[in-house]
């Protein structure tokens, strides 16, 4: 696994993608600070979040060739003929991404120290942001790493990656209009109006509780929530396992 | 297809055998995801619904999002099976950090939490959802479509709202300098549990509304008090009139005749053991001869005197539409935490003078009156307006007497326009007046007194930069830095890099 | 050693491997052929472990890909027909990425690398990019690549194709060299070069072992006579006549009767001394000179061709 984890990681920083990648991310990290800044008020946490929305951009851009790649290089046959576990494979590219946003977010760490050497505070929430961000990290990269292992196209599997993690920024939302689609839809079967209620609020609850943004909102502020970091990290190996399945089908397939 | 499965049966045999590692694997592929896809389901959901609470750790300064534990105990002492719901009603913001929910999102949050689901908080933009507000406030009281930014806060029927802003300290100097609010404590948790709580143990309390009197009818005030938490009744006046024992608090809407003289004695005992009474009266056709003998007799004794005349209002800056009965009075700055108004509308107002009695522990104090230009009136035969008496000054029309001892306490106004309906069905209950009811029936009803839980303002995080570090030079100094310095340097290294790789 | 039996791998109801099974002894190279799409790459896809057959198994030093992938999976350098290789690595990197994977110990690595660089002549190189080699090279670095590790045993898929004529010697040389150590496969569409190299040959023909033999027993089994090619200046008919009354030949036929003649012929299995003296003084003594003058053993061109197409 560290074999890979080196490769991946290096990788990104043998070719342009890798400076490239954070020279964009200085630029937009610094601009939010910068921003705040300029008001002479630092909320770190608050600037963290706001990078957090940057996930739907740069996650598909760093995961969409990370099999795809493999594939069309012909790479791909060390990771099934070597004494190397597939798993690990898998586990491998997917801590070389995180590791990339850890180089990423040193910006954010120079910001702390900027903060307080200017007579501002870290609060606890800034540091609750930061553990969000990577949990956060781990999820969407996890699902961008299952996108670009179920298609060969690079470009289809950034898109699926795009649309998946935006699914799951919008969630909230989505739940509101399925609950009051639900609700109208039990109307014309003349319910009444404490059912349609039940209904609609049981809908919104149950789409509502896959929404990590909701989860994890509370970091922010001080609270820190094992479930919400569980309920992360769970769904990310979730993703890698179900990603090292379908390579491992490969093998077996008889299609 | 079908002409090249013509498999003898021993050649199916032989497939089937083939398959069955290919089978295998499927199935334990598959097999495999599901089960890990239930484990991860079942242990976020366990998590979440048994140990959430118990693994969620509030670290923010002062606990300032979490409710503390004398929140906890009020919330252990809600019925099973009822709910509070708590609707914000605005539309949830992506982001609440610096604005003034900073501190009631996270912590509302904590009550849903540590309330085992008797607590429900919701946004619910009232433009977009009308249907909310008639769910929440079905008589209208609380006219909350105006009430964009505030939570609402439901309970059985009962209604109350919070004003985020009220949630904080603020630091007036800032206010006066900048114009702007700059929050010095958090109260949040004080003012929502307190809240939840009056309408939880406001429930016990129960006003009676004496009829028999030929009153005016209290259908409006019924509503108002309903919706303030207090159970209404009748009271009838009947020979063997008795004040009940859970009555908190006693009002005369309006009435044509006077008490009798048993009533009398029973109104006597009942403020003598620290009641709670509001009496409204004013002087119009059916009652311009009534002077009220017994009443009167129980209000000499507090230095109140209701008499039989109206005022009539002179200065044209107090009248209403030209009206000699229909004008302003002017609210005792005493009375300032009921209402935000300097004046209040009367109508028919009968004055109400002084008995010249001073009981002991007895305090007295006016809360109506009018402008310095007023005269009394009276009605003559034919019911018109009569200037009688030649005096012009101030009349008190709304008096207030509390018995420092046994903490009896009596409102008396000379006019209608806060208890009877004909007003209320003209002005609704959202007029200055009726909030000027609530207010006094809120501080008379025991919810708010006895159970007040006293829960001490937290600090607030303040992310502010030491002013003579954050000038303008450092923050262009950190624009150059960060945007402009630090990628140009991450650019030529990918510039740098590429070259030099590409010629190896 | 390799023991292959039953090997069926199935896609959908197409059976691309039926029931191959053979053997590789230490220290042999077994040759590997058959037309496109025999199943060539799949059988050594799965006897590499990158494919799970269908039924059947591969022991490699008698451990089972599939039971024990990893023991398996260590005693072989697999090189594909597209060598795995990253372009954005140098070759140096990438040895040393190739080392990691297959878990070589780290004091180890470098004496390894050196050693296989220079063994497969690239260590001229060890420093450019792979995306900036020829082809033949990049070949090299593949092979290289499979030698990581120094597995016992090498599984070469086409390993001189695209090379030039000098680098395939190379290369030829080079397998030969490995064998005295490895047990090796190796797959060409080249049959010269398996016919120089190979000790065995296995062909495969839709799926299924069309031979399998020694490169002599194969050519003998498949002709019972051997052949001679005679060039010469003279009248082929007169020549034909008399070679024909030569005792041992059983037949002779002209191949080119254009300026300079050339007969073709098929000598009795049972001829015992060479009549190839006879032959010489049958055509002085008439007076045509002989030009050329060549035994034509069967080539495995003529093999497979008779083999693939029973």
């Amino acid at each position: 696994m560290y074999a890979i984890f080196k490769r991946e990681f290096l990788s990104y920083f043998r070719t342009p993608v890798g400076y490239v990648a954070a020279a964009i991310f200085t630029f937009i990290s610094g601009f939010v600070f910068y921003s705040l800044f300029s008001t002479g008020f630092v909320s770190i946490s608050n600037e963290i979040i706001t990078l957090c929305s940057l996930f739907i951009v740069i996650v598909p851009i760093i995961t969409m060739g990370m099999f795809a790649e493999d594939r069309k290089r012909g790479t791909e046959v060390l990771y099934y003929s070597t004494p190397v576990d597939l798993f690990s494979v898998v586990l491998g590219k997917f801590l070389a991404a995180l590791a990339l946003f850890l180089v990423m977010f040193i910006n954010v760490f120079i910001h702390m120290i900027v903060v307080s050497a200017c007579g501002g505070k870290i609060g606890i929430g800034a540091w609750g942001s930061v553990l969000v961000f990577f949990f956060m990290a781990a999820l969407f990269i996890s699902i961008g790493l299952f996108a670009s292992v179920i298609t060969d196209n690079q470009l289809i599997s950034a898109i699926v990656s795009f649309v998946f993690i935006m699914v799951i920024q919008l969630i909230s939302v989505i739940g509101t209009y399925l609950g009051t689609f639900v609700s109208t839809l039990f109307s014309y079967m003349g319910l009444s109006a404490d059912k349609r209620n039940g209904a609609r609020q049981a809908v919104q609850n149950a789409i509502g509780w896959f929404d990590p943004f909701a989860k994890t909102s509370d970091f922010r502020d001080g609270i820190f929530s094992v479930s919400a970091l569980v309920f992360c990290i769970s769904f990310a190996i979730f993703f890698l396992y179900l990603s090292f399945r379908i390579l491992e089908k490969k093998r077996w397939s008889q299609k | 297809m079908s002409n090249n499965r013509n498999f003898t049966p021993n050649n199916g045999k032989t497939k089937k055998r083939r398959n069955e590692r290919a089978h295998q694997m499927k199935i334990y592929s598959i097999g495999s995801v599901l089960i890990l896809l239930a484990i991860v389901l079942l242990l976020n959901i366990l998590l979440d619904n048994l140990l959430g609470k118990a693994l969620t750790f509030d670290f923010s300064i002062e606990r300032s999002n979490s409710i503390s534990q004398e929140s906890e105990k009020f919330l252990e002492t809600i019925p099973d099976g009822s709910k509070i719901r708590i609707v914000g009603l605005f539309e949830m913001p992506d982001t609440v950090t610096d604005t003034k929910y900073q501190y009631i999102v996270p912590l509302l949050g904590d009550y849903v939490r540590k309330s085992r689901g008797k607590v429900t908080v919701e946004y619910v933009d009232i433009q977009k959802n009308p249907g909310v507000i008639s769910e929440l406030d079905p008589s209208g009281v609380y006219d909350l479509s105006k009430q964009t930014g505030k939570y609402a806060i439901s309970y059985n029927g009962k209604l109350d709202l919070i004003d985020p802003i009220n949630c904080y300290t603020i630091d007036t100097e800032y206010l006066d300098k900048y114009d702007a609010y700059m929050a010095t404590g958090n109260n949040a948790e004080y003012t929502f549990t307190n809240s939840m709580m009056s309408l939880v143990k406001g429930y016990t309390s129960k006003a009676y509304i004496v009829t028999g009197l030929k009153e005016e009818k209290s259908v409006q005030l019924k509503k108002l008090l309903t919706s303030l938490g207090v159970e209404t009744s009748e009271l009838a006046a009947a020979s063997g009139f008795k004040i009940p024992d859970d009555c908190n608090l006693l009002i005369f809407n309006g009435p044509n005749t006077d008490i009798t003289e048993s009533m009398y004695v029973e109104l006597q005992a009942y403020f003598a053991r620290g009641g709670k009474i509001i009496i409204a009266v004013d002087y119009y056709i059916e009652n311009t001869t009534e002077t009220y003998k017994n009443l009167n007799r129980f209000l000499n004794a507090l230095d109140i005197n209701i008499e039989t005349c109206v005022v009539s209002e002179n200065d044209p800056s107090y009248q209403l539409n030209t009206e000699l009965n229909d004008s302003l009075a002017d609210v005792n700055p005493g009375f300032a935490q009921f209402t935000n108004e300097k004046k209040l509308h009367i109508t028919l107002a009968r004055p109400l003078g002084s008995s010249g009695v001073h009981s002991e522990n007895v305090v007295t104090t006016p809360i109506l009156t009018t402008s310095a230009k007023a005269t009394k009136s009276v009605a003559n035969s034919s019911n018109q307006a009569e200037q009688f008496g030649s005096d012009t000054g101030a009349f008190n029309v709304g008096m207030y007497a509390a018995d420092t001892k046994t903490m009896g306490e009596v409102f008396v106004f000379g006019t209608l326009n806060f208890t009877s309906d004909d007003y209320f069905n003209k002005f609704t209950l959202n007029d200055r007046d009726a909030d000027f009811t609530k207010a006094i029936v809120r501080s008379m009803i025991p919810s708010s007194a006895s159970y007040n839980i006293n829960i001490p303002v937290k600090k607030i995080d303040s992310y502010m930069l030491a002013e003579n570090k954050a000038t303008t030079s450092t923050s262009t100094g950190i624009m150059i830095v960060f945007m402009i310095v630090l990628p140009i340097i991450l650019t030529s290294m990918a510039v740098i890099v590429y070259n030099k790789r590409k010629n190896l | 050693m390799i023991e292959i039996k039953n090997l069926v791998k199935h896609y959908g109801d197409k059976k691309a491997v039926n029931g191959i099974s053979f053997t590789v002894k230490d220290n042999e190279i077994l040759g590997f052929l058959g037309p496109n799409g025999a199943g060539k790459s799949t059988t050594m896809n799965i006897i590499t472990g990158y494919l799970s057959s269908t039924s059947g198994t591969v022991k490699i030093n008698g451990h089972d890909i599939l039971e024990e992938p990893e023991l398996a999976k260590k005693s072989i350098g697999y090189l594909p027909e597209q060598p795995p290789l990253y372009n954005d690595m140098t070759v140096s990197e990438y040895l040393t990425f190739m080392c990691e994977l297959k878990g070589v110990p780290k004091k180890d690595r470098k004496e390894q690398i050196d050693m296989i660089t220079s063994m497969v002549g690239i260590d001229a190189v060890t420093g450019r990019l792979i995306g900036n080699l020829s082809k033949g090279y990049k070949q090299r670095v593949g092979l290289a690549q499979a030698l990581v590790g120094d597995p016992p045993i090498l599984i070469l898929d086409e390993p001189t194709v695209g090379l030039d004529p000098n680098q395939i010697i190379g290369i030829r040389n080079l397998i030969k060299e490995l064998s005295k150590n490895h047990s090796i496969i190796v797959s060409s569409h080249i049959l010269s070069e398996i016919q120089e190299i190979a000790d065995r040959v296995v062909i495969i023909h839709h799926g299924k072992i069309a031979a399998i033999d020694t490169i002599l027993d194969l050519s003998q089994r498949l002709s019972g006579t051997s052949k001679l090619l005679m060039s010469f200046k003279g009248p082929v008919k007169d020549v034909i006549a008399r070679l024909k009354m030569i005792s041992g030949i059983s037949d002779a036929v002209v191949r080119n009767a254009g300026d300079l003649s050339e007969v073709e012929i098929s000598l009795a299995t049972k001829a015992v001394n060479d009549v190839r003296i006879n032959i010489f003084f049958m055509m002085a003594k008439c007076g045509w000179p002989i030009l050329e003058f060549r035994s034509l053993d069967p080539s495995l061109e003529e093999v497979f061709l008779s083999v693939t197409s029973s």
